[in-house]
């Protein structure tokens, strides 16, 4: 009987064992049947880059879901002998598949192109690439006709209409390839609203005597038309965030008003050793996170009359250590910033005497313009000490390897990829500081 | 040819052979025996002039037992000089890849030199300097510390008798090197001390030699004051010593540089009084005339100088430039026929030696003023006016500088020629100050507002520079430079 007794027993537990697994497999199919649905609803509501706010007034870029901090060089690495009319997604030599691999090796995350006017597939090659290959991804530039022979016609409605379907273009050709990280319109167009530079006008503003008055008319006109872009890239592509481009903060007080649908600020800036009050004041100007997508050093003395490495490398550590002072959740900074591009990747051969071919082959020293903040070198004639042709982290040589003008990464190369391995910056250096 | 080919190869080829040997032999045996400084600094400059800095390393290492204190050392020195190679180079694969080990290792080996030794050993003393110098290129806080250490290591070394003074003069080197200006004239005069107090034969050869090396030479370190000072002791000790040629002249043009005319005068004098023959007399005539025309105000003296140069040295290129200066100051004092006499003279010269192209337009624009019965150029006037008049007899001011990137130049060189004007305080109310150059300013035509120009200059003689600044009170001060052109 006690035999019997504990073989029923025996049955009825295997039983009850048997429906408890039966159960808990269904229970783990379900479970993982949510998750994935969850992921995927996630992958439908989120945008693959999108930007969060945080309560306490700071912006973080995210891509995929996770925190991405923007680690970046302008790509626009025209080789020796060439000038602005390089077109580096026609290369046959693929030049960015040497600077990937460079750039990943360094820490590098993305790239930024001022402009993508090439043929749509090379364009696509390029992007896939660099993120395929090296994880790198792309920001795409559109410079909304600042450089249009006259000038850029922002008060009128075909040239509007003309800039419009590029971008629009631009942003279907492109909007789907993985390794875009986000869309910059215009560059420095806000210092044509002085007059100044790229002079554009239209009846209303001739009218107007007060040159103050005309600036904030251009201002306005620019502005409401890089909005109704913006908006209209959204409705196309609600992936990216839109950058508005911007030379230092100059009439970003007018665009306070004018640009809801901007996502970010993509900033050029030259200030030397630091960013000085520039996150403060964007926050309190026109509150929206900022990229610097232009900003570095050249690596020539023009005092001295040469190349000076240390220079350079002293200038970006420096600035990079300010970005990351000002990243989100370090409560001592203004927690705006998303990260940087450098100017640039690759020193530029053409740009001191554009207008001969010969120099386009020869690395010129001289120094087109002044800026104080680059202090080492100010005492030079005229007071002329940057060097456009000396601005890259990585020099270029004659010398031919594949096809391809041997690269020389520069100290600072180096210098900021120790920096990103430790960007805290709390433990000491651990090389020569400066000159 | 096969002939003449095989008879310059042969001994090509020998003495490569031979060459080869020599240096094995030379490495081979300094690195048998290595027991002091002098093998090691052998062993070091054989390695390290062909950068071979990781394989003295390795070798050092297997030689640890000879000399566990100097061998420290010298792997520490070798990754030191590897470190400021490789930055020299910009080599910064390996300088950002391996640099921190070698930091690592020279730390560890420096200190363990330190370790060995004790503080009257000259070694100890060497390795205190490393860790500074290294802490220096580091440009830690940290340094400051080492600095400290490094001062009180040489003096208490210093103290100790029975001592290697060269020890000391090393430490000052290095501080002087480094821009360490006050620190290193402190270890200079302690090592000048000990030197004079020695009673060593070669006491005076290592204060000329110690003068030489601090004295002005363009782009290079030095310390030109500290060197006079060392001319000074010299004369003190030795008064009846008289320096050679070279020496000589270098006393002089080194006080000439740091604008001390006043002491500069007499050592050129010295130098046409007992080198008669020298090749330098000539230049030192042409300044001695100019120093007494524009510092010294004494006219007549420095007429006789230019005309001593004249006569003595008719094929020198200065001759040019003295009849120039000879014209001017004749125009300057209104006698006009003496100075078209000296600019004629000039002409005449200048198809002979060639060489004045710098001051045909000059004479060309003197000569036009006394055609046209005009004043001289206001900007010269003004110099002569204050230098001759005004400023006569009385110090050289400190508040008007002239700043030249080099005082020796070859024709064609370009150079920088910029001002230092000091105005009294004025707050935050910019003061105005007008720039009044003159004098031989080769290609260049500055405006009154430049505080600085760059010019080049074609022929090779010496050239005069004169500044007065001026503020909206009047004159603040003048000053007046030389530059050798030369082949």
């Amino acid at each position: 009987m006690k035999l019997n007794t504990n073989k029923s027993r025996f049955r009825e537990e295997s039983r009850r064992h048997k429906r408890e697994r039966f159960l808990f497999v269904v229970s783990c199919f379900l479970l993982l049947f949510v998750s994935m649905f969850l992921v995927g609803l996630s992958k439908q509501t989120r945008q693959a880059v999108y930007i969060k706010k945080y309560k306490d007034g700071g912006y973080e870029l995210f891509v995929n879901q996770r925190p991405y901090i923007i680690k970046g060089v302008c790509y626009n690495p025209v080789a020796v002998g060439k000038n602005h009319e390089y077109d580096l997604f026609s290369d046959p030599n693929k030049p960015w598949i040497l600077d990937g691999k460079l750039m990943q090796e360094m820490g590098i995350n993305t790239v930024r192109f001022y402009k993508v006017d090439s043929e749509p597939e090379k364009v696509r090659e390029v992007i896939g690439d660099l993120y395929q290959r090296y994880g790198i991804r792309s920001i795409l530039g559109h410079w909304l006709g600042f450089w249009e022979y006259p000038c850029p016609r922002y008060g009128d409605e075909d040239f509007r209409k003309k800039i419009r379907d590029e971008v629009i273009q631009m942003v279907n050709l492109y909007k789907d390839e993985e390794g875009v990280l986000f869309w910059v319109l215009g560059n420095e167009n806000n210092y044509s609203f002085s007059g100044q530079v790229n002079p554009w006008s239209n009846e209303e503003i001739d009218k107007e005597v007060n040159p103050s008055k005309q600036r904030e008319m251009r201002a306005k006109i620019y502005y409401s038309f890089v909005n109704e872009l913006a908006r209209e890239i959204h409705k196309l592509d609600p992936n990216h965030p839109v950058a508005l481009g911007n030379g230092e903060l100059v009439g970003l007080e007018f665009a306070n008003d004018l640009c809801p649908d901007i996502d970010l600020v993509a900033c050029i800036i030259y200030r030397g050793k630091t960013f000085g009050n520039l996150f403060k004041s964007l926050k309190m100007t026109f509150d929206r996170p900022l990229v610097i997508t232009e900003f570095g050093a050249d690596s020539f003395d023009a005092y001295k009359d040469s190349e000076d490495q240390h220079m350079q490398a002293f200038f970006l550590e420096s600035q990079w250590r300010q970005i990351y002072q000002n990243l989100y959740g370090d409560k001592d900074g203004a927690e705006n910033c998303l990260g940087g591009t450098i100017f640039e990747w690759t020193d530029e051969w053409w740009k001191h005497n554009e207008c001969y071919q010969e120099a386009w082959s020869v690395h010129d020293n001289g120094a087109g313009w002044s800026n104080g903040s680059y202090y080492f070198d100010i005492k030079a004639e005229g007071n002329l000490n940057m060097n456009e042709e000396w601005f890259g982290i990585v020099s270029l040589s004659e010398e031919l390897e594949n096809g391809i003008n041997k690269r020389i990464p520069k100290k600072s190369y180096y210098v900021l990829r120790e920096f990103w391995k430790n960007p805290v910056g709390k433990e000491k250096m651990k090389y020569k500081k400066s000159r | 040819m096969k002939n003449r080919l095989s008879s310059l190869l042969i001994p090509i080829l020998i003495s490569c052979i031979f060459n080869f040997t020599f240096i094995c032999y030379a490495q081979d045996s300094s690195e048998s025996n290595l027991s002091g400084e002098e093998d090691f600094k052998k062993l070091k400059d054989s390695y390290l002039e062909n950068n071979r800095y990781s394989e003295f390393v390795d070798y050092l290492k297997e030689k640890r037992d000879t000399n566990p204190a100097w061998v420290s050392y010298y792997i520490a020195l070798a990754r030191h000089q590897q470190l400021q190679y490789l930055e020299e180079s910009q080599e910064w694969q390996e300088y950002f890849d391996k640099g921190e080990e070698y930091r690592q290792e020279l730390i560890k080996e420096v200190l363990n030199a330190i370790n060995l030794t004790q503080e009257k050993d000259p070694l100890f003393v060497y390795a205190k300097s490393l860790l500074w110098e290294f802490h220096r290129d580091m440009q830690v806080e940290e340094e400051k510390d080492y600095l400290l250490g490094l001062l009180s290591t040489v003096r208490k070394y210093s103290d100790a008798g029975d001592i290697d003074i060269s020890v000391i003069k090393y430490v000052a080197d290095k501080l002087n090197n480094y821009g360490e200006r006050t620190n290193s004239l402190k270890i200079y005069n302690i090592y000048l001390g000990k030197l004079v107090s020695s009673l060593k034969e070669d006491r005076d050869s290592k204060l000329i030699s110690l003068a030489k090396q601090l004295s002005y030479r363009d782009g290079q370190i030095c310390n030109p004051f500290f060197a006079e000072e060392v001319f000074k002791k010299l004369k003190e000790i030795s008064p009846d010593l008289t320096l050679d040629e070279e020496t000589q002249y270098l006393r002089a043009y080194n006080l000439e540089k740091i604008k001390q005319y006043s002491g500069s005068y007499p050592q050129y004098q010295v130098l046409v009084e007992n080198y008669p023959r020298s090749a330098y007399c000539s230049e030192a005539l042409f300044k001695m005339g100019l120093m007494c025309a524009y510092i010294l105000g004494d006219i007549p003296t420095a007429v006789d100088y230019l005309n001593e140069l004249i006569e003595r040295f008719p094929l020198s290129p200065n001759i040019i430039a003295a009849f120039y200066q000879l014209g001017l100051i004749s125009q300057y004092q209104g006698d006009i026929s003496k100075a078209q006499e000296y600019y004629k003279r000039l002409l005449d010269n200048s198809a002979k030696l060639s060489c004045c192209e710098d001051y045909i337009r000059n004479v060309q624009d003197r000569l036009k003023e006394i055609e046209e019965k005009q004043p001289l150029e206001f900007n010269l006037k003004s110099f002569m006016d204050f230098s001759m008049k005004e400023a006569k007899g009385i110090a050289w001011s400190n508040n008007v500088d002239i700043n030249v990137q080099a005082f020796r130049l070859v024709p064609q060189q370009v150079v920088r020629v910029s001002s230092v004007a000091l105005p009294e305080e004025s707050g935050c109310f910019q003061i105005n100050l007008e720039y009044l150059w003159a004098g031989d300013l080769g290609n260049a035509h500055p405006g009154n507002n430049d505080d600085s120009f760059s010019t080049h200059y074609t022929s090779p003689t010496t050239k005069v520079i004169m500044l007065v600044v001026i503020t909206p009170t009047g004159i603040l001060g003048h000053s007046l430079v030389f530059l050798d052109v030369n082949y």
